[in-house]
C-alpha cells in the first residue's frame, strides 16, 4: 500500500514513534519491562504510550551562546540573588 | 486451540471438515492478496497432519481458479487421516494427484517447481508439530527458504513453536501467515515475528463465543 507524501515522516522516526504498536512490538515492550509473566495470553494487553521526546531547542541554543556570555574571571556568577 | 476447535467439533458440532473449508478458503485469499494472478503456478507443500489438509482444501480452491499447481505430501496418501484423504481424494478426481515425497532423497523435483513458482504454501506442521522437525519436512523447509518466493504459511509457519516461538532446528520464513481462530502465541514471541511476516487470524467459522472466551 502506498503513502501519501504529505503523511510521510522521516525514516525510522515512523517506527520508533508510532501510537499504534503492533502486537508483537507490545509484547516485546512488555518484555524488556520485565512484565511479561511466563504464558500470558497474548490478548488484552495493557496500551503502551509512545512517548515522544524533543530536544528543548533553548537548551540547544543556551549551549551554543555560552562562550560568548562565558563571565569575565572573578566575575559574580548570573545566577547569584541579590 | 486445540481445545477451542475441539469444542467446536464436539460441543458446537460444526464437523471438521467444514472447518478446514474455511481454512482453505482463507489461505486462499491470502494467495490472490499477494498473487492475484490466476495464471500464477504455485507450489503446495503439505503435511501429514490437519495443518496439511488445510493445504489440500486449499489447493482445491486455486485449482479451481486456473492456477498450475504442484501439491507434495510429506507422507503415504494412504495414511492420511479423514478428512485430509477427503480431499487427496478429491484432488485426484480434478487430476490435480498429491505427489508423496517420502524422504530428503526424493525431493529432487521441488527445486524445479520451487523455480518455476510464484508462491509457495507452506502446510507443512502446524500447531500439531512435536520436538525438532525431521525429515522429509526439514529439507523442504530449507528448500523453500532458499527460493526465495514468497510464502503462505498456513496457521503457524512450519518448525516454529506454537507456544515459544522458538525454532525446531529449521523454520519457514514466511511472507504471510493465515492463522485459524486466535494468533498464536508463538507469531509473536522470540523468532515468531521474525518467521511470520504479515499475520492475518481468519476465524474460519468457529464460534465467536468460543475465542472470546479462550482470548480471556
Ligand atoms: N480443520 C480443522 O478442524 C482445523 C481447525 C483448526 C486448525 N486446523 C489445523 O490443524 C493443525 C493441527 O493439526 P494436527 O494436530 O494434525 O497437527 P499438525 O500441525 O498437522 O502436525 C501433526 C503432523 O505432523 C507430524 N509431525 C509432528 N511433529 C513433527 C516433527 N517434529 N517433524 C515432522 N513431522 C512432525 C505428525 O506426524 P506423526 O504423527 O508421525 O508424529 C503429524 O502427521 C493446525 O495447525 C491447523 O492448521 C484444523
Amino acid at each position: 500500500m502506498s503513502i501519501h507524501s504529505s503523511l510521510r515522516t522521516p525514516t525510522g522516526v515512523t517506527a520508533s514513534l508510532r501510537n499504534v504498536l503492533k502486537r508483537f512490538e507490545r509484547v516485546r515492550h512488555l518484555m524488556t519491562q520485565g512484565a511479561w509473566p511466563e504464558g500470558r495470553s497474548v490478548y488484552g494487553l495493557p496500551k503502551i504510550k509512545q512517548v515522544k521526546l524533543k530536544v528543548r531547542k533553548a537548551a540547544a541554543k543556551e549551549k551554543e551562546e555560552a562562550p560568548a556570555e562565558a563571565p569575565a574571571t572573578g566575575a559574580a556568577p548570573s545566577s547569584s540573588s541579590s | 486451540m486445540q481445545q477451542i476447535d475441539a469444542s467446536a467439533i464436539d460441543a458446537v458440532g460444526i464437523p471438521r471438515l467444514l472447518l478446514m473449508e474455511h481454512a482453505g478458503l482463507a489461505v486462499v485469499r491470502a494467495v490472490h492478496h499477494l498473487v492475484p494472478d490466476p495464471s500464477a503456478p504455485l507450489v503446495i507443500c503439505c503435511g501429514t497432519g490437519w495443518n496439511g489438509g488445510d493445504g489440500l482444501a486449499a489447493a482445491r480452491h486455486l485449482h479451481e481458479r486456473g492456477h498450475p499447481l504442484r501439491v507434495a505430501v510429506t507422507g503415504p496418501l494412504d495414511r492420511l487421516r479423514e478428512e485430509p484423504a477427503a480431499y487427496a481424494r478429491i484432488l485426484r478426481g480434478l487430476g490435480v494427484a498429491p505427489v508423496e515425497c517420502l524422504t530428503a532423497e526424493a525431493l529432487g523435483p521441488l527445486d524445479e517447481w520451487l523455480a518455476e513458482c510464484r508462491l509457495v504454501i507452506d502446510a507443512l506442521l502446524g500447531i500439531g508439530a512435536r520436538g525438532a522437525v525431521r525429515e522429509p519436512a526439514a529439507s523442504m523447509i530449507e528448500r523453500i527458504n532458499r527460493s526465495g518466493k514468497p510464502v503462505v504459511a498456513v496457521d503457524i509457519p512450519s518448525g516454529l513453536d506454537a507456544d515459544t516461538g522458538r525454532i525446531q532446528g529449521v523454520a519457514v520464513r514466511a511472507t504471510m501467515t493465515v492463522t485459524f481462530g486466535l494468533a498464536k502465541r508463538g507469531c509473536l514471541l522470540a523468532e515468531g515475528p521474525a518467521h511470520t511476516g504479515t499475520l492475518v487470524v481468519d476465524p474460519i467459522t468457529i464460534p465467536r463465543r468460543l475465542l472470546e472466551t479462550a482470548a480471556a
